[in-house]
């Protein structure tokens, strides 16, 4: 697939290391952070931690270079991408937070809102699956991973239905390995690559790009 | 002018919970259901083991 830079309109046409069974949290990082925000964190890093799911937000990496670039990139790396959201934040940072789940969907990834109670919804995302925090957070959470998992089955068992569409099955496989990390899924890229016969592409072609993962 | 039946399978989509009409013929999704339950006399896709 074809990823355009936000900040020059240019196609990414270098490789961007990808990080399996990894979430992006996009919140509020600055200080005060609301109170809620922070229990919310607590319990998801706990229960990730339990499942092998790692986290990461905007100031995990320092890069010295362009902000938005790097929260692009960092999107663009994980399969999965968490908002959080409560109505106590600066609406500002609630655009960001929103900014950055419709670049998400934009790349095909998995995104979910977890909401503080009273916190309203932009109507443009009433269709995006969200979590209310409260007594069953955790329960609703565990949910939601299940079917988080359950969903790298489905891409992988579409990519086996699209040999005549090579790029697409390996895109489907590509979003599969990123929830999944199971690495026999590259084994079946290579597959497909050695029957189509485009390794001798450029190595930053749009093909060989999409299936080096 | 030989008329070859396409091959169509379906495969239901847990994040939808709504069935996807795909045909291998030519590796195209070509249909989302809009209600429950599975096209009628389509096949559904098995999954591949290994």
């Amino acid at each position: 697939m074809i990823f355009y830079q936000p900040t020059s309109g240019d196609v990414q046409t270098s490789k961007i290391d990808f990080s399996p069974r990894t979430c992006f949290i996009a919140t509020q990082l600055g200080i005060p952070i609301p109170e809620k925000i922070d229990l919310i964190r607590k319990d998801i890093g706990a229960y990730f931690e339990e499942n092998k799911i790692g986290i990461v937000d905007a100031n995990s990496q320092i890069t010295g270079k362009d902000f938005l670039l790097k929260i692009w990139k960092m999107i663009y790396a994980v399969p999965l991408i968490i908002a959080i959201v409560d109505k106590e934040m600066p609406t500002l940072t609630q655009c960001n937070i929103f900014y950055e789940i419709g670049v998400a969907q934009a790349m095909g990834k998995e995104t979910v809102v977890i909401k503080t109670k009273g916190t309203p919804i932009p109507s443009d995302f009433i269709r995006t699956e969200y979590i209310e925090y409260d007594l069953n957070f955790k329960e609703k959470l565990e949910k939601y991973i299940e079917s988080f998992f359950k969903q790298a089955e489905y891409y992988q068992h579409i990519a086996d239905q699209l040999e005549k569409n090579p790029l697409l099955a390996i895109d489907y496989l590509r979003r599969a390995y990123l929830i999944s990390g199971n690495i026999l899924l590259k084994e079946k890229v290579k597959k497909i690559l050695q029957e189509v016969s485009i390794r001798k592409r450029a190595k930053n072609s749009v093909e060989i790009l999409l299936s080096d993962f | 002018m030989t008329n070859k039946k396409a091959d169509i399978v379906q495969i239901k989509n847990p994040k939808t919970n709504r069935y996807v009409k795909i045909n291998r013929t030519i590796g195209k999704i070509i249909d989302h259901k809009k209600s429950e339950g599975p096209y009628k006399n389509i096949p559904i896709a098995r999954k591949k083991t290994g």
